[in-house]
């Protein structure tokens, strides 16, 4: 009763902490500002110039460099290289978003399986994780891709229409991007599985899918959180090496990696073709990488604040 | 510890055993292998038919993988489907260009990020400090492939343009060195003109390939040896009387290089993987564009030749690094 208003005040919750640790960082602040106005750019820019604008050709006017009537210049093919970048921006976004979402549904369950249970089906789902991740995730992407080729047809949704090879895309960064995450999430379940209150739970009746999704789990979130923020940032680097190597997306939809690719043979004639959606890979990169690292910091459950 | 060494060989068979046995699933659901032998005329139905059982192609998928890790194993590597070369050969051409390439990038990361983490983590907070950090952000965030074509603008075609002395934008070596009357050498397999030369030719590959992983390491470095100066055998050192110099060589850095070197030998499939790219934009002739190209024409052989060679590889480097973590370490024991 000493310290007047410390009765009044309660307890900051887990998500308020992280929130104040978070705000600490300024490098993590300026990364997720930044990201804020790579969205905005993306998804707030399609309003302004519409889809028809990114793909309308006009070889009179190829490879014109950045002037007021087009701000970013033009591809060979004369289309307009800011609507490129936008609709570009969306899908390398998208597949960024999607293929975290794939790669963490399988992280998650393959590590939570393997942790929990342990014994043979741990021996197994193991050897399996280790067995793709020796294999450099490139070469699994060129094979991958080659596997899956045309496919799939292109497709309208929402109002823009999409090839087919962004669902292929998608898939395969999904599938060889897992095995870090469930290694993670397996460590976590091996050492929680253990504590006190999961042996509570087992007695009050709790059944072994219920342990592992309700109580487990909500306890590995931070790890997870980190993860799936770095992993959007590896997965748009990865759609840009594979579009560079022509495996990615296919044009004429576009996408930052694969106007990289058009761009080579004009390095040096034409260096706008490559400057603007290099500079923008890097940025968003750079600002998720930066975003990711203030979360890591935040959700340490070993910080003192 | 050479029973160690020798459960953890024995347990990397099966390993390898299960990798190969994937990339051959996948390898052949990319199409034909007949389609490669048509050529010119279209085959007629009976003779493909006629060459499928010949082959062995319609036997079951297990067979098959029996049979090819067989002449593996006894060193039958087959003929290339697009060049009709042996396979043998067509990597022995390339293999040392690569294990050049690689033998000193992994140098130059090694270096430098020992130098600038060490560096900013006695410095830290300063502004050489903040502005590595920063630098390594960036590095980190960059696709390689830009990397490099911005190197290539920058110092090959930029560099031309304004008269300044500039580096070549690919190969080993230059031809017109070579037409001039210098002869090329050969030095454990790699073919090149002269030694600066081949520097010249070499240093914007292996920037393009390190910058990436040495803007990682850099801040593991850092924050590895911030952790280890603040031990307590550090500030008894000190207490003793010790060079600063001395401690730092001795004592941090051995600690410090520990996690380092376990990250780099584990880094291995991600550099050979960036070495496709690298090795393609650079026209650097490799095991990577080797793949890179035969892969785009479906040449079986080569392209399951390359992924064995990467698979024991990566296999050889984990055990390798598992065993220089004991020498670094004398706490650590396996039995």
């Amino acid at each position: 009763m000493l310290v007047s208003g410390s009765e009044d005040r309660p307890p900051l919750t887990l998500t308020q902490l992280a929130w104040r640790r978070f705000r600490r960082h300024k490098m993590a602040l300026f990364g997720a500002l930044l990201l804020i106005l790579i969205l905005l750019y993306v998804t707030a820019g399609a309003f302004i110039f519409s889809e028809k604008d990114a793909n309308r050709t006009d070889p009179r006017l190829g490879f014109t460099s950045p002037s007021t009537e087009h701000p970013f210049g033009t591809d060979r093919t004369g289309r307009d290289i800011l609507a490129r970048t936008i609709y570009g921006g969306q899908i390398s976004m998208i597949v960024g978003i999607l293929a975290v979402v794939i790669s963490l549904i399988l992280g998650i369950l393959i590590g939570a399986f393997a942790g929990f249970y342990g014994g043979v089906v741990d021996g197994i789902l193991m050897r399996i994780t280790e067995a793709i991740l020796n294999i450099p995730s490139l070469f699994l992407l060129i094979l991958a891709s080659k596997f899956f080729s045309n496919k799939i047809p292109t497709f309208a949704f929402l109002g823009r229409s999409f090839s087919g090879s962004v669902i292929v895309v998608i898939v395969i960064i999904g599938l060889t991007s897992w095995m870090y995450l469930a290694r993670i999430v397996r460590a976590d379940f091996l050492s929680l599985k253990e504590q006190e209150f999961i042996t509570a739970a087992r007695c009050v009746g709790v059944q072994d899918l219920g342990l592992i999704f309700r109580h487990i789990l909500p306890n590995t979130i931070a790890p997870i959180v980190v993860s799936a923020t770095l992993g959007v940032a590896n997965a748009i680097l990865m759609e840009a090496y594979a579009s560079f190597l022509g495996l990615g997306i296919q044009p004429p939809t576009a996408s930052w990696g694969n106007m990289l690719d058009k761009a080579q043979p004009y390095l040096e004639t034409a260096p706008w073709l490559w400057i603007f959606p290099g500079t923008l890979i890097l940025l968003t990169v750079l600002s998720i990488n930066f975003l990711g690292d203030g979360l890591r910091d935040a959700l340490d459950p070993r910080a003192q604040i | 510890m050479t029973r160690y060494i020798i459960r953890r060989l024995l347990q990397a068979i099966p390993l390898l055993l299960l990798i190969t046995f994937i990339l051959f699933i996948l390898l052949q659901s990319m199409g034909d292998p007949l389609a490669a032998y048509s050529g010119r005329h279209r085959m007629r139905p009976e003779d493909r038919a006629r060459l499928r059982i010949e082959l062995g192609l319609d036997k079951p998928i297990y067979v098959r993988y029996g049979v090819w890790l067989k002449n593996m194993a006894t060193g039958n590597w087959g003929f290339s489907v697009d060049t009709n070369e042996p396979v043998t050969e067509m990597i022995g051409e390339r293999l040392p260009n690569t294990l050049l390439l690689m033998a000193v990038t992994e140098v130059v990361i090694l270096v430098f990020s020992l130098v600038l983490g060490i560096y900013s983590a006695l410095r830290q907070y300063s502004l050489m400090d903040q502005t590595f950090t920063a630098l390594s952000f960036i590095g980190y965030s960059m696709p390689i492939f830009w990397l490099a074509l911005m190197l290539i603008y920058f110092f090959a075609v930029r560099f031309k343009a304004w008269g300044l002395p500039y580096l070549p934008t690919g190969g080993v070596y230059t031809l017109s060195l070579v037409e001039l009357g210098e002869k090329p050498s050969r030095f454990l397999g790699v073919t090149y003109a002269t030694i600066p030369d081949l520097l010249k030719h070499i240093v914007l590959p292996v920037i393009a390939m390190s910058t990436i992983s040495i803007a990682g390491y850099s801040r593991y470095v850092r924050s590895t040896m911030l952790a280890v100066i603040n031990e307590d055998y550090i500030r008894t050192a000190r207490a003793k009387g010790l060079s600063e110099r001395l401690i730092l060589l001795r004592h941090a850095l051995k600690n410090a290089s520990l996690p380092l070197v376990t990250l780099i030998g584990l880094d291995l499939p991600f550099l050979l993987g960036g070495a496709i790219v690298t090795e393609s934009i650079f026209s650097w002739p490799g095991m990577g564009r080797l793949f890179w190209n035969q892969v785009s024409k479906g040449d079986y052989p080569v392209v399951m030749a390359i992924l064995l060679i990467i698979s024991v590889a990566v296999i050889i480097f984990q055990l390798l690094t598992d065993i220089a973590y004991t020498a670094l370490d004398p706490r650590i024991r396996y039995d």
